[in-house]
């Protein structure tokens, strides 16, 4: 009788599935995505559009009427065409924290406006790799901020690279100093996504973006619900949309080398 | 003319009465016939019953399942009896569930489904559990939201706009395990009605349906009990006399035992995954005339990832007293004492990482309800109710001790008066109307509502098998409970009226027309409604219940209103009996902010809904089932396109509900075989649900594939498959 109670929880378990279905995916009109970055090291715009889901190639980026950067003081530093879609500035910019600065850029006649303040960085712990027994043993990175003041709050973009690669990319809110901790892959006998396994001497590359509240917003909202997040640009003409960010930020950055440890 | 006279005189003898069990309490749906002729009727909702006979003397016989026949003799004309009617020992545990024959075309409520609960035994089962909301699930006008959840839907509406009451305590998210289960044990049941159209007046705080569940109470005469034992859960009932016809109690209780199977593996062996719920009933009747009731039910499910890494639990707990006073034969009044809480607690401590969130729901109510009856042809009701609400709707703790929470109290004063009416042509007629004063007490917030609501509801008998009806209800509803993605689970926020927030204010006409034929136990009925709700709240884009401790600043305000037309052909006499439900319904929401404000389909909108339901009894000892569901595929939020931004691909959501999911359907099958032996009765049942194992959407996800042309994988995620479960039951 006890045999045929496990059989039956099993084949209970074993009935429930997951299997590929069909969509017909409707087609719009492309919309423009602007993502766009400014910090000490790195500033650069992005401009490309959405393509429809039946669409395999990664969407090319184009060519602007203008993208212009405007400082706190009102003054204007317009951005040169790269390549691929790619803005950057001709001369390097200079910074101020707590300064915001507002991003400009005109596609097909529209002007799509979004302003982002620069903050000082955010100082973090050296950063460990520990697991954590879940319903398996999962690889965490963690490591804790150090600079926030009680009560203050703060907003962090944590991204990790694998050997050049983005590999984890998300925003997180501290209220006072908080822990970080990264789940990263599952150590267990289970199918798992092989991409996300970290291998002995794979070079990671830690970085944590301090950005303001609305770019928290944005990335929180892309991440965490199956819907649009709020526009973060303005249109100057009413009914346009246009997808996309401009995080002004610094950054703190840690680079290892991944080894493996036991964990039982 | 002297002839006539005669004859007009021998068609008039009109006999009236009322239907009781042995504790005085009215046994509503009642069978009764006039002896060796095919003249019958049925007994109301309060037992009530009126019969023109052709002669006297007559003998009537009374029936109901779960109480031996009845017979009694009329002598006189306008003689008024009263029937006692004694329960039938053999199923006298057995929660019955559905609507009884001639129900639809008596009944003068339009749109209630009075829910005895018989057949549900003879139903085939979920993992070896007989369900109450899942059986409501099978009657026209209500859906189920889909596997894994307990919720259901009603005439457009969603779960959360249902109020479900036991024995008057509100109760939330009534679902175990994720809502595999209800959180009713079938055991501790007596009856239940379900009002979808016409509401009465003393029922407010549903926009959409009031689910009103009665719980048993002990037998004052003798020692019952009955013990099921199945393959994820056992049960056991018992109940008796504590002092013979003047106290008696009545405790069930339910509880998991999944965790068993998990402990030979080593991986699960430490985590939790556990329910149980629990009723108890005291009732003393120190007189003939009074009867005080004390309650209490608790639910609760626990799930632990081990070593309190990951926790959640929730449960409803509820205690309730009530008492009632008969005055003489034309008039009773009851006074409810009235504790209910829903909480949610869940909690991350992995490594530095310690959050918790938690919420809660509390009512703290007082009721009066009185009944007068003047005539055989009136009912009079009137109440007062004061609630006094407590909700959390959400409290952050995060790893540095820091917290957020969001606390908000109010008031609701709720007085009503309805009056039932017959005439002497065929006219039924229940109108009332309900006063609602709400008072939101925050600080930041504070706010007060008025409502007054109408209540109609009207029946006109054609001819001895055929009627017609009409209704018209308006409710509002002050705690709204808000909806990820359609469908309710046991994390949902709450939102209570305030200077922010409205109260959910519903319009509903329907009319019906129902008949039977007597003498073959055929019954079909047609009805279709119209309604239209103000102030529908929904996520703003981007936002959910975790997006802020704010909840007013995440959610937009709305309308919605649905339409829709119930068929509904049965058959319950004879050895097969079942039937067949159909719903076309249409349910669409207008929220300044989503789909450029434009009308668009709600997340519960489901086109068709079929239900066939067929019960076979061989023999004594065994009885079959099957049930076959069917319901379009429930509207879905899908990308239109996708966008590369930081490496990552990311997709775009053209509008909310612009796409279909699969349609859901399966069919289960049970069979019972009944041993009846002197001292007690057992019970196998054996179920299979979805039977030909069909893979019905729970969750669908859109992921990027590079090894696809398209780049794109969308996957359907289906909960159950084919089930098969044992049960066995003894009743002493």
């Amino acid at each position: 009788m006890k045999r045929f109670f496990y059989i039956t929880i099993l084949f209970a378990a074993l009935c429930s599935c997951t299997k590929e279905i069909e969509i017909d995916y409707k087609d719009i009109e492309p919309i423009p995505v602007i993502e766009g970055y400014l910090s000490a090291d790195m500033t650069q715009v992005k401009v490309t559009r959405t393509r429809n889901m039946n669409d395999s190639a990664t969407a090319p980026g184009i060519r602007v009427d203008a993208v212009k950067i405007v400082m706190p003081d009102g003054s204007e530093t317009t951005l040169a065409f790269d390549a691929d879609g790619i803005y950057r500035p001709t001369s390097p910019i200079a910074l101020t924290d707590y300064a915001t600065y507002t991003l400009e850029v005109t596609i097909d006649g529209v002007t799509y406006t979004g302003a982002s303040t620069l903050l000082p960085k955010i100082e973090i712990t050296e950063p460990e790799f520990v697991w954590a027994e879940l319903m398996d043993w999962m690889q965490v990175l963690e490591f804790e901020t150090i600079n926030i003041a009680d009560g203050e709050e703060a907003y962090g973009w944590v991204r990790l690279h694998r050997n050049g690669e983005l590999y984890f990319s998300d925003a997180g809110k501290c209220t006072g100093n908080s822990p970080f901790d990264i789940g990263l892959y599952y150590d267990s006998d289970m199918e798992l996504d092989e991409e996300m396994i970290l291998y002995d001497g794979d070079t990671l590359l830690l970085e944590v973006r301090h950005i303001d509240l609305g770019v928290y917003n944005y990335l929180s909202e892309y991440n965490s619900t199956q819907r649009n997040p709020a526009q973060f640009f303005t249109p100057s003409v009413e009914g346009k949309t246009c997808l996309g960010y401009f995080a002004a930020f610094s950054h703190v950055t840690r680079e290892m080398i991944y080894k493996k440890t036991p964990h039982e | 003319m002297c002839a006539f006279l005669v004859c007009h005189n021998a068609l008039a003898v009109k006999i009236t009465g009322v239907t009781t069990d042995k504790y005085g309490a009215t046994i509503p749906f009642v069978s009764v016939c006039e002896k060796g002729t095919s003249n019958g009727t049925i007994s109301d909702a309060d037992g009530k019953f009126e019969i023109d006979i052709k002669s006297l003397p007559a003998t009537l016989t009374f029936n109901c399942v779960g109480f031996n026949s009845a017979e009694k003799t009329a002598s006189a004309n306008g003689q008024r009896l009263t029937v006692l009617m004694e329960e039938e020992p053999s199923v006298l545990n057995e929660v019955q569930v559905l609507s009884h024959h001639h129900s639809r075309t008596e009944s003068v409520i339009i749109g209630v489904e009075n829910i005895q609960m018989a057949e549900m035994a003879k139903m085939p089962a979920l993992m070896g559990e007989r369900d109450i909301i899942k059986s409501i699930q099978l009657l026209p006008g209500i859906k189920s939201e889909g596997d894994g959840s307990c919720g259901f839907q009603v005439r457009g509406g969603t779960a959360t706009q249902n109020l479900i009451m036991i024995d008057n305590a509100v109760i939330y998210n009534a679902g175990h395990l994720m809502g595999v289960f209800s959180t009713f044990n079938d055991d501790a049941l007596t009856n239940a009605s379900l009002y979808k159209g016409a509401i009465p007046a003393q029922f407010g705080d549903a926009s959409s349906s009031v689910f009103d569940i009665k719980t048993r109470s002990g037998d004052m005469q003798e020692y019952y009990g009955n013990v099921s034992i199945g393959l994820l859960s056992s049960k056991f009932a018992i109940d008796g006399p504590i002092v013979k016809d003047k106290a008696s109690f009545f405790i069930a209780a339910r509880r998991t035992y999944f965790e068993i199977f998990l402990k030979p593996t080593k991986k699960y062996r430490d985590k939790v995954f556990n329910f149980y719920d629990t009723n108890s009933k005291i009732t003393l009747k120190p007189t003939e005339s009074d009867v005080l009731n004390v309650m209490f039910f608790r639910g609760r499910d626990n799930m632990d990832m081990g070593n309190k890494i990951a926790e959640i639990h929730w449960g409803n707990t509820a205690a309730a007293a009530d008492y009632a006073h008969r005055f003489g034969s034309v008039a009773s009044a009851k006074m409810s004492l009235i504790f209910s809480q829903y909480d949610f607690i869940e909690s991350m401590n992995v490594l530095k990482m310690k959050v918790s969130f938690d919420s809660y729901l509390r009512h703290h109510t007082v009721k009066e309800d009185v009944t007068i009856t003047p005539s055989d042809n009136q009912k009079i009701n009137l109440g007062a109710m004061y609630d006094h609400i407590n909700l959390k709707s959400g409290d952050f703790t995060y790893s540095n001790g820091m917290s957020e929470r969001e606390l908000r109290r109010g008031n609701e004063i709720s007085v009503w008066a309805g009056d039932d009416w017959t005439s002497d042509f065929g006219l039924e007629m229940s109108a009332g109307v309900r006063g609602v004063l709400f008072k939101a007490l925050d600080a930041d917030r504070k706010e007060q509502y008025t409502a007054v609501e109408p209540r109609f509801s009207a029946k006109f008998q054609l001819n001895d098998n055929q009627s017609i009806k009409a209704g018209y209800c308006r409710t509002s509803q002050h705690i709204q409970t808000l909806l990820d993605d359609g469908m309710s689970s046991p994390i949902g926020r709450s939102i209570m009226s305030g200077k922010n927030v409205k109260p959910q204010i519903s319009d509903q006409m329907s009319i019906g027309y129902a008949a039977d034929l007597d003498d073959k136990g055929y019954e079909f009925s047609v009805e279709a409604y119209y309604k239209a709700i103000d102030n529908v709240y929904d996520y703003k884009d981007g936002k959910n219940l975790g997006s802020s401790v704010d909840l007013e600043s995440l959610i937009l305000n709305g309308k919605g209103r649905a339409y829709g037309v119930e068929l509904f052909a049965r058959r319950d006499i004879g050895r097969f009996s079942g039937w067949i439900s159909y719903t076309l319904s249409w349910s669409e929401n207008k929220v300044d902010g989503i789909n450029n404000n434009r009308w668009y389909t709600a997340s519960n909108d489901r086109r068709h809904d079929i239900n066939i339901v067929t019960m076979y009894k061989l023999n004594n000892r065994w009885d079959l089932s099957a049930t076959w569901v069917y319901t379009s595929g429930q509207a879905l939020t899908a990308p239109s396109a996708k966008y590369d931004l930081d490496e990552f691909t990311h997709y775009y959501y053209a509008e909310r509900n612009g796409y279909r999911a699969p349609a859901y359907h399966r069919l289960d099958v049970g069979v019972n075989n009944t041993k009846e032996r002197r001292r007690y009765t057992r019970i196998w049942s054996f179920g299979i649900y979805n039977l030909y194992n069909h893979y019905n959407p729970y969750l669908i996800t859109v992921d990027n594939d590079d090894d696809k042309p398209s780049g794109t994988r969308t996957e359907q995620v289906s909960l159950f498959g084919l089930i098969p479960s044992a049960t066995c039951t003894v009743k002493f």
